[in-house]
């Protein structure tokens, strides 16, 4: 019996179907973030189990990649090397930052070998699999590298020069560091692609996530921003106890992780200085902020939003800005500022003054700073965003912030953008 | 098991020595982009995270393919493909080698996969939009590529209702490209059986078409095409390869 037309032609359509089933693409997947994560429960998997075998070493030390490329036998190295570690460090000295919203990694395992960091040579690469494991110079720094975590040394000039000091490149995982507080340049300072992440004495963590680093300050505090300027890292100044996370391309985009427990997440753009987008971004308030100096094209920030809709208004109002600085440099909006916004600049300036004082005579030098502060502001009179153009060097910039973040301006229709020239030198005096 | 960890140390020796594939004396050449993948099975099962990583690399795009036939363009998907490679961590030290790596790799894959699918029955689902609801912008795209597209849709959905093993069947042999006696090791059935339901499966599926307009309708163009091509659909959808 012959088959109808109809079911042969169903049939047909099957065979058609199926084919172009089977010729459907996967869609793209992002293998990094499945790899990550397999790798991670792997890991922690595997620490359970291994945590009953106390002497087994979870470093793995691989030459540089460019000789020994994706080589295994930095494994059988990592083993020798590791009959040289000392085991039984505990780093329980090792602060867990506070404040988080998220899991930190687990860098603070006990058991984990202690390596002399003096022992790795700029080029070598660091790797962890199941156990993490803690570097330490002292003295200087000591950092845990958590698991699944690698690093490469970039420099360690120590000796030589203390501006260069410590830089490792880390290109997956976490790394929690304390640095012992130093006056003189960047102790210890950690890259992330194209971002720098620079402290002169601190206890933080460091996670890459992807296209992301985020940067949790336990204490003290860090510069972020972009690679190239060893020894005066400029853009943002994470300040403890804090979090942010910063995109790889030179922290050109910050998100502040932690705020406090009646604001939201906000995400800061690089440059704002519309009044539109301060709008855009009014209703989520976040922590204090500062920049540090900046002298790549980006400008640097100082967010100040949530310090100002805390309430902390300016105690030093007082005085009339002194000069010409608040009166020719300001927009028309600034000018058709009410006696209570002239009374707020000028206490910006005043503060700015000491802290330039202070500086100066830390330094014992003459310098002059000429720079324009752009003040965006909330209806509410807060303080949203502050930027200096060009920037301020990061002690100056951090003074500057508490300077700004005290400061609180009369209420209005809508968000405003004052711009305050700033010129501070001795001469001037 | 011996003899195969000897061979694995002597590709290890010649891998040092660079003599390995041709590769110039001095080179590096990675271990793990030479070694057998029951070399690399054995590493993974002594614990060795690199050869769990390369074996990982190695077969993911494979494990995302089979997944992707069987659960469809999914929200989830990355999820069930994490799954399996758990799954295969999990289960690696239970391989014994009696069958190909690949087709005990197939077969935690379909195993999580139908998991899943257990699983996500007993929760509440997300009603895709109806057909006539899919809101399809014809500037984007060709004609044929949006009518292909919701053909897809109405031919996956035709598939899920098929009962689950022979579902799993015709996947594994129409979209996968897998022979009877492979599904057979996979599901674990006699190859018999396999091409049993295979068989029912395709008469199921040509059946449901005409419940589904989308389908049916690509159907009748068909019957109103000329005869001249029956031959040659009965060959291809004949019996079982």
């Amino acid at each position: 019996m012959r088959p109808r037309a109809s079911e042969l032609a169903r049939e047909r359509a099957l065979a058609v179907l199926t084919r172009e089933a089977a010729e459907v693409p996967v869609p793209e997947l992002d293998w990094a973030r499945i790899e990550e994560k397999v790798l991670a429960v792997r890991t922690s998997a595997a620490l359970s189990q291994i945590s009953a075998v106390p002497r087994r070493s979870g470093v793995r030390w691989v030459p540089s990649p460019a000789t020994w490329a994706s080589s295994p036998w930095p494994i059988a190295i990592a083993a020798a090397a590791a009959a040289a570690l000392v085991f039984g460090g505990s780093s329980g000295a090792m602060r867990t930052p506070t404040q988080s919203n998220e899991p930190r990694a687990a860098v603070a395992q006990p058991r984990f070998p202690v390596a002399n960091l003096s022992a790795l040579d700029v080029g070598e690469v660091a790797e962890t699999d199941v156990r993490g494991a803690v570097y330490d110079r002292p003295g200087v720094v000591r950092f845990a590298l958590a698991p699944n975590s690698r690093i490469e040394v970039v420099a360690n000039d120590i000796e030589e020069d203390r501006r260069g000091g410590i830089t490792v490149a880390l290109s997956r995982g976490s790394i929690h560091a304390d640095v012992t507080p130093r006056a003189e340049g960047e102790i210890f300072a950690i890259e992330v692609e194209h971002t720098r992440i620079a402290v002169h004495g601190t206890s933080f963590t460091v996670s890459r996530d992807g296209d992301r680093v985020t940067v949790d300050v336990a204490h003290g505090s860090v510069a972020v921003g972009p690679v190239g300027h060893r020894g005066s890292t400029h853009g943002w100044l994470v300040v403890g106890p804090d979090r942010a996370s910063f995109s790889l391309d030179g922290a050109r985009r910050a998100t502040w992780l932690v705020a406090p427990p009646d604001t939201a997440i906000a995400t800061v753009e690089p440059v704002v200085e519309t009044p539109a987008a301060a709008v855009a971004d009014a209703r989520a308030s976040h922590t204090k902020r500062a920049a540090s100096q900046l002298t790549a094209t980006t400008s640097p920030r100082v967010d100040l939003s949530a310090a100002a809709s805390k309430g902390d208004v300016n105690a030093a109002s007082g005085a009339a800005p002194k000069g010409t600085a608040w009166g020719e440099g300001s927009t028309a909006v600034g000018r058709n500022a009410s006696e209570q916004e002239a009374h707020a600049v000028a206490g910006i300036l005043r503060q700015l003054e000491t802290c330039y004082e202070k500086q100066a005579s830390a330094f014992g030098v003459r310098f002059t700073v000429e720079s324009s502060l752009a003040l965006t502001l909330l209806p509410s009179g807060a303080i949203r965003e502050g930027v200096f153009t060009p920037p301020l060097s990061p002690t100056l910039m951090s003074c500057a912030d508490k300077a700004i973040g005290a400061a609180h301006f009369s209420a209005s229709d809508a968000p405003r953008l004052i711009r305050i020239p700033v010129q501070l030198s001795r001469a001037a005096r | 098991m011996e003899r195969r960890l000897l061979a694995s140390h002597s590709k290890v020796d010649a891998a040092i020595s660079g003599n390995l594939l041709g590769h110039r004396p001095g080179a590096r050449v990675s271990l793990y982009a030479v070694l057998e993948p029951d070399d690399m099975v054995a590493r993974c099962q002594r614990g060795d995270g690199e050869a769990f990583r390369q074996l990982f690399l190695r077969h993911r795009a494979e494990v995302a393919r089979l997944v992707f036939r069987m659960v469809g363009p999914r929200a989830e998907l990355e999820d069930i493909i994490q799954e399996v490679f758990l799954q295969v961590h999990r289960s690696l030290k239970d391989f014994r080698g009696q069958s190909k790596f690949t087709t005990w790799l197939h077969r935690v894959t379909v195993n999580v996969v139908l998991m899943h699918r257990r699983a996500a029955k007993s929760r509440p689902q997300l009603v895709p939009p109806h057909a006539d609801e899919v809101h399809v912008d014809s500037r984007l795209s060709p004609d044929e590529d949006v009518a292909r597209l919701e053909r897809m849709r109405a031919f996956r959905r035709v598939i899920d209702q098929l009962a689950e093993k022979k579902r799993t069947v015709f996947l594994l042999h129409e979209l996968e490209g897998l022979s009877p006696a492979e599904i057979a090791n996979i599901v674990g059935a006699p190859v018999l059986t396999v091409r049993t339901r295979l068989f029912y499966a395709r008469r199921e599926l040509a059946e449901m078409l005409r419940h589904e307009p989308t389908l049916a309708a690509f159907a009748q163009a068909f019957e109103r095409s000329g005869s001249e091509e029956r031959v040659e659909l009965s060959k291809t959808i004949g019996g079982a390869r």
